[in-house]
């Protein structure tokens, strides 16, 4: 064996990159996961996890920096900020996920159906979408909160309806590719009805690359609802939520900063979380065939 | 090519249309009564008639609709119910204000997103690459609402380097002016630069991967003729797609960030007419910000088929 | 064409070969290529060596899996990322390219050592006009001016034998047919006079007519050009015509090398006997449809078998040859132990046919299983903003017929009609004219629940495998689902019915709980096989069965068919554009260009005189596996692409056809000239003048 080094690096360091790779994949959805499920079940066991009630007046205490009585420290109306952030786990995480239904519920019918049935249904479904889409979200969210008496569920929705086209746009595409393939073909030769062949056949296959695009984009529906909440429209006091205290924190900012670092670090948390997961999903589904080596 | 464009024109104007027809439709047909909303609940029955009157609104829709339009056509935007003053002067000045903010803040996006993006995918895999990961991936999880926050309590707060809120003329005070810029811009710019690098990344990998730049490779061109004149303009194009839609977020994000700075621009106008429910001013603001929209999209179809010749000469891919 | 630039040799000038000293241009010195995967290590080439002289062609040949790409991407240096070099070395002119930089290593590539790929659209730059791409390796290698480089590059088109070369310089890419391109980038290839060309599978992407006119230039660049040429191909037909050496790879290893003469008349390592046995020929008529085929399929990269690679596909494997992995023996260049005893042995001959069952068919005195009648498909294409809109008519009034128990084929290249026909039949895509009388209903004319009752009659097998399964089913669920849509089972049955269906294709039974991706490619071909008989069919449209397959697996999938076929006296209409399949099992032939049939006939009569100018041409153009007969034909040559025929009623084929009449072959539509026995002629020509050389 003379003169081994070729165009390759050596096998050490490949063995090095390969065994990284694995357990980057791996470990970005084993951490993301982690993450999603802690904030859940926070979320859920929410009452229990407080210290003390979130709506009590500890006024001798106002504005107090963290300690150990108040471990985020206390709001300028002596309000325990870290109860509050707990609690308003509950809405944030739920405005999270309604947005995140609605956006998949409504989007992912929508595109299947345009990509399947082609033509002019598609066309017009398209366009409609496309004139959807040429709101600015936030905008558009703005525009029907303002209508509407502004409440979570209802910016949850809005910020839903808003997000719809994209995810709708991502199954058409995925549905387009897939209705090529010939065992379609093969089930059309058979007289199938169009019922079994979007269910039986294209649907089963579009899961993964639907799945791996939508865990992407739901953390923009979650970023905008927390936009809105911001703005005064999600979460009406005395109910909370994140964006909100954030919002009613601003006045004291550099006095006590505490009040909004604390919940906007959670929202980071939550959103982290969620983006390392959607990338694990992305790593693990991913067609591993394309990157195994061809010999 | 002249005829994919002029398609995309009338495609444009189109959408524009009906983007006035769903602003109407939703500021008058969902529930609760126009009037009611400026008035607030506790109004009389006269005031609430006579409102309704000087609206127009006991006319059917249609007419409302058309009448509203035509107005638009010839740039009259209504009036402002809660000032009293003819809406278009309004807008104007306030788009005058922002308008620096969101050309700014896209240019930045531009620049800094691809240049991220092109390093760290040629430099894939190395410390460079990760360490553009992991800010990227914290430009896209972090609400931009919290890092104007926090940029307010450092710069501002703490090492006190800038102002943190307000507006000056830059004719009277031009580095005041441009002193109050830096951090809207910032914040606008961190979640978009790390959404554009990161597109460009992977767009720039994909293609880096592709059998053309391996045959180009195999021809023995240098390493930066095959990334800037082989991958670069087709790594490219989904970029530019976004760059389109990021000024679509860049409105929505002008609203929650002048909020933040207290920045009196057409942000803080919409956010000020939402609160007071001044219907016309909400409309007039919706319609004229989804035409800059839709601009910025016209404008990201013209860059595409420069960048494609396959669209240039055949209209399709 | 004096060069204003003399320090490039110009290889146009006509110098001989120069005269060989026994120094090898490229030299490939036991070289083993291993990829970093999931599973572990995967070895892609394994202990692999030749050599090539200046002027000489070795043809690599191999099907996936050799590792014939791995060996390219070696010598080139450009290896994926997760490969590497485990031992041996790449040596051009004595040096040793292991050793070089990288930097080196670069200046070589494209310099020294040229490369043409298989796909040429995605070869080049989509965004860079060709002349420019051309011209930017003149700079890169030769520092000329970027005038004097254009000028080059307008030269070097020439040199190809592009056409109007200024105008092709200006062009992009995707403006550009297949064989421009590729011609492109064999002067791109060719513009520093590398020292060694490197062409991988050049023509595999292209049509056999634009195949053919390929070839021939690489034939005459042979003459001409100062390089060692490295032909990779899988095709024996083009490895016969152009190749001096050549050099067998299987699975990773090189089985045999020699000469060409010594690889097809003696071959010695039996997967070279095999593969030539196996493949279907377009010269010789067919004695029994069989071919003797080689059992199994090609062991994955990282199961390979202990001992002999080859060994659980070897007719002639003993004891000793799956214990021991084989060596390389000298002086007979063979990786088999066994090879001086098999000296002379042929491959085994394929089981005979019942006698008499092939002849009967063709001749079946009852009227046609379905005919078809002007039979058309228009597509228009929207052209935006400019009303006039184009329609293309894929078929054009296309009439046959197909009889009981027999095999018609339906022949041409690519975008002549025939997938676009066969869909039609199966009512897949419906038609814009014309009518399908099927046992006396026409099945252009069915809708809703009386055509979905008739589809169990007609069915379908794809072209592509990997494509034609669902990957997310079993193979069990993918055979029941026939059954259950038409009823043909009760529940309790299906399970033994499945069984049934995968012995009928000789597949084991524990496949029934396997996902596709488990499967090979000719498994998975079989599968969709079973699926498409298990409703028990009157007629089965096979639409290029064997074209995504391995050579090595061909050959017992088409036996199958063939089997089939005699078992139940099915008949298949059969689309291909590979004539040598249709010779070997087609009873009758249809030949289609540009949505118009050519010519209609029994087998045999196809390949004889009298042809039609397209049949001709076409027959001409397929390289056979066999050196001299390769080498000896007349090429019909035919302009890539000629004049379009402006869609108006003239035959298809004038704008092309190098026996043209005159006006007359543009406006008029041809006439079908019926001779006895059902063979039709579509030309303006007299069928004496078609009478022209048979192969």
């Amino acid at each position: 064996m003379n003169g081994v080094r070729g165009a390759g690096a050596a096998l050490g360091s490949h063995r090095a990159a390969r065994a990284w790779a694995l357990v980057r994949g791996r470990a970005t959805l084993m951490v993301g996961g982690a993450i999603v499920v802690a904030i859940v079940l926070i979320a859920l066991l929410a009452p229990a996890l407080v210290r003390y009630p979130p709506t009590e007046f500890h006024v001798k205490d106002r504005l107090a920096s963290p300690s150990a009585a108040y471990w985020f420290g206390t709001d300028e109306f002596g309000r325990d900020v870290y109860s509050r952030v707990v609690i308003g786990t509950r809405l944030s995480i739920l405005i999270g996920f309604v947005a995140m239904a609605v956006c998949m519920g409504a989007g992912t019918p929508l595109g299947l159906l345009a990509g399947y049935i082609g033509g002019w249904t598609d066309e017009v479904m398209m366009r409609g979408l496309d004139i959807l889409m040429s709101f600015p979200s936030i905008i558009f969210g703005m525009l029907i909160l303002t209508v509407t008496s502004p409440g979570p569920f209802k910016t949850a929705i809005a910020v839903g309806i808003v997000y719809a086209p994209t995810i709708a746009r991502i199954a058409r595409s995925v549905t387009l590719s897939i209705k090529e393939e010939d065992y379609v073909a093969a089930a059309r030769s058979r007289g199938e009805s169009h019922l079994y062949i979007l269910f039986g056949e294209i649907l089963p296959n579009t899961w993964a690359p639907l799945t791996v695009e939508a865990s992407l984009r739901v953390t923009f529906a979650i970023l905008a609802a927390a936009a809105l909440s911001f703005l005064g429209l999600g979460a009406q006091p005395p109910e909370t939520d994140w964006g909100l205290t954030i919002a009613e924190a601003r006045k004291f900012m550099t006095s006590a900063p505490w009040i909004a670092l604390f919940p906007g670090a959670a929202m980071c948390l939550t959103v982290v979380g969620l983006n390392l997961l959607g990338d694990g999903l992305r790593d693990a589904l991913d067609p591993r065939l394309a990157r195994r080596a061809r010999g | 090519m002249g005829g994919y464009l002029a398609r995309r024109v009338l495609y444009m104007a189109f959408t524009l249309w009906l983007v006035t027809l769903i602003v109407f439709c939703v500021t008058h047909l969902l529930p609760g009564n126009v009037a009611v909303m400026i008035l607030g609940q506790y109004q009389n029955v006269e005031q609430l008639r006579a409102l309704e009157a000087k609206l127009g609104l006991n006319d059917p829709l249609p007419v409302q609709y058309w009448r509203w339009l035509r107005g638009i056509l010839h740039g009259d935007l209504g009036d402002s119910v809660v000032m009293e003053r003819p809406v278009a002067p309004i807008l104007w000045e306030r788009i005058e204000r922002s308008a620096p903010v969101a050309l700014a803040a896209l240019l930045v996006t531009a620049l800094a997103g691809i240049v991220l993006g092109t390093v760290a995918a040629v430099h894939e895999n190395r410390p460079v690459d990760h360490v553009a990961s992991i800010v990227s991936f914290l430009g896209i999880s972090v609400p931009e609402f919290f890092w104007g926050i926090v940029l307010i309590l450092v710069v501002s707060g703490y090492f006190e380097l800038l102002p943190s809120s307000g507006w000056v003329a830059p004719t009277k005070d031009p580095l005041g002016w441009l002193a109050r810029l830096v951090l809207p811009v910032l914040t606008l710019a961190l979640t978009l630069v790390a959404h554009t690098s990161r597109l460009t990344r992977s767009s720039m990998l994909d293609v880096l991967r592709s059998q053309y730049v391996r045959a180009a490779r195999a021809r023995g061109l240098s390493e930066r003729s095959v990334v800037y004149r082989h991958a670069l303009r087709n790594a490219l194009l989904p970029t530019v797609t976004v760059l389109a839609g990021n000024f679509g977020w860049l409105m929505g994000g002008l609203v929650v960030v002048e909020t933040v700075f207290a920045f009196p621009g057409l942000g803080g106008l919409l956010v000020f007419a939402i609160q007071q429910r001044d219907i016309p001013l909400v409309e007039a603001a919706i319609v004229v910000i989804a035409g800059f929209y839709a601009v910025a999209n016209l404008a990201a179809d013209v860059t595409y088929t420069y960048l494609d010749p396959r669209i240039r000469y055949s209209g399709t891919r | 064409m004096g060069s204003a630039t003399p320090s490039i040799p110009d290889w146009r000038a006509g110098r001989a070969a120069s005269p060989v000293a026994d120094h090898p241009v490229l030299a490939v010195e036991r070289l083993t290529v291993a990829y970093a995967s999931e599973g572990g290590r995967v070895c892609a080439v394994d202990d692999v060596s030749f050599a090539i002289q200046r002027g000489e062609v070795l043809g690599l040949v191999g099907e996936s899996g050799s590792g014939k790409s791995t060996v390219a991407s070696a010598v080139i240096g450009l290896l994926a990322a997760n490969a590497t070099v485990e031992a041996g070395r790449v040596l051009i002119e004595g040096e040793d390219l292991g050793a070089l930089s990288g930097e080196a290593l670069r200046k070589l590539r494209g310099n020294r050592l040229g490369v043409v790929f298989q796909d040429p659209l995605s070869s080049l730059t989509p965004s860079i006009r060709v002349g420019a791409q051309i011209a930017e390796v003149l700079r890169a290698h030769r520092g000329l001016s970027a005038a004097a480089a254009e000028r080059r590059a307008i030269e070097l088109l020439a040199s190809v034998e592009v056409p109007d070369p200024p105008l092709r310089a200006r062009a992009y890419p995707h403006q550009l047919s297949g064989g421009m391109q590729q011609r492109a980038l064999i002067a791109m290839a060719l513009a520093c006079d590398p020292d060694v060309l490197i062409l991988d599978e050049p023509t595999t992407a292209l049509d056999v007519t634009t195949q053919a006119t390929i070839l021939d230039l690489v034939a005459d660049l042979k003459r001409r050009v100062r390089a060692g040429i490295l032909y990779i191909t899988h095709d024996m037909g083009v490895v016969a015509r152009l190749c001096d050496r050549v050099a067998v790879l299987y699975a990773g290893q090189l089985l045999e090398e020699g000469i060409v003469e010594d690889i097809f008349h003696r071959p010695r390592h039996p997967y070279t006997k095999g593969l030539l046995a196996s493949i279907p020929r377009v010269d010789r008529a067919q004695a029994g449809k069989r071919l003797p085929a080689i059992p199994g399929s090609i062991p994955r990269s990282g199961a390979l078998p202990a001992g002999c690679v080859f060994g659980p596909r070897c007719p002639f494997a003993a004891a000793g040859c799956a214990e021991r992995s084989q060596p390389r023996r000298e002086p007979l260049r063979v990786r088999c132990e066994r090879a001086a005893v098999l000296t002379g042995a042929p491959w085994p001959d394929a089981v005979p046919e019942a006698p008499g069952a092939a002849v009967d068919r063709a001749t079946s005195g009852a009227g046609p299983l379905m005919r078809v009648r002007g039979l058309s498909k228009e597509f228009q294409q929207s052209g935006g903003l400019r009303r006039a809109r184009r329609i293309v008519r894929a078929v054009d009034g296309v009439s046959l017929e197909l009889r009981h128990g027999e095999t018609l084929a339906l022949v041409g290249e690519s975008g002549c009609g025939k997938t676009t026909l066969g869909r039609m039949i199966v009512r897949l895509i419906d038609p814009t004219a014309g009518s399908v009388i099927f046992d006396g209903a026409d099945l252009a004319a069915l809708r809703g629940r009386a055509l979905r009752r008739r589809r169990r009659e007609f069915q379908i097998v794809f072209q592509n495998p990997d494509s034609s399964l669902n990957p997310r089913r079993r193979v069990g669920e993918i055979l029941a689902r026939p059954l259950i849509v038409f009823g043909l089972e009760e529940r309790r049955h299906l399970f033994t019915a499945i069984g049934a269906l995968l012995r009928m294709v000789h597949l084991p039974e524990e496949y029934v709980n396997r996902y596709p991706h488990e499967l090979s490619g000719g498994e998975k071909q079989r599968v969709a096989i079973a699926r498409a008989l298990a409703t028990r069919p009157r007629m089965v449209v096979l639409d290029e069965p064997v074209t995504a397959l391995d050579v090595s697996v061909r050959a017992s999938v088409l036996n199958l068919l063939v089997a089939l076929q005699a078992e139940i006296g099915l008949p298949y209409l059969l689309i291909a554009h590979d004539l040598a399949v249709v010779r070997q099992v087609a009873d009758r032939v249809a030949v289609m260009y540009r949505g118009r049939l050519c010519e209609v006939d029994v087998a045999d009569a196809v390949f004889a005189p009298p042809f039609h100018p397209y049949t001709r041409a076409l027959l001409s153009a397929i390289p056979v596996p066999e050196p001299a007969a390769a080498r000896r034909v007349e090429r019909v040559r035919l302009a890539d692409m000629g004049i379009p025929s402006a869609g108006g009623r003239g035959c298809p084929f004038s704008g092309r056809c190098p026996v043209r009449i005159g006006p007359v072959c543009y406006e008029v539509a041809p006439p079908v000239r019926d001779l006895d026995g059902g063979h039709t002629i579509a030309c303006h020509h007299e069928l004496t003048t078609l009478g022209g050389d048979s192969r």
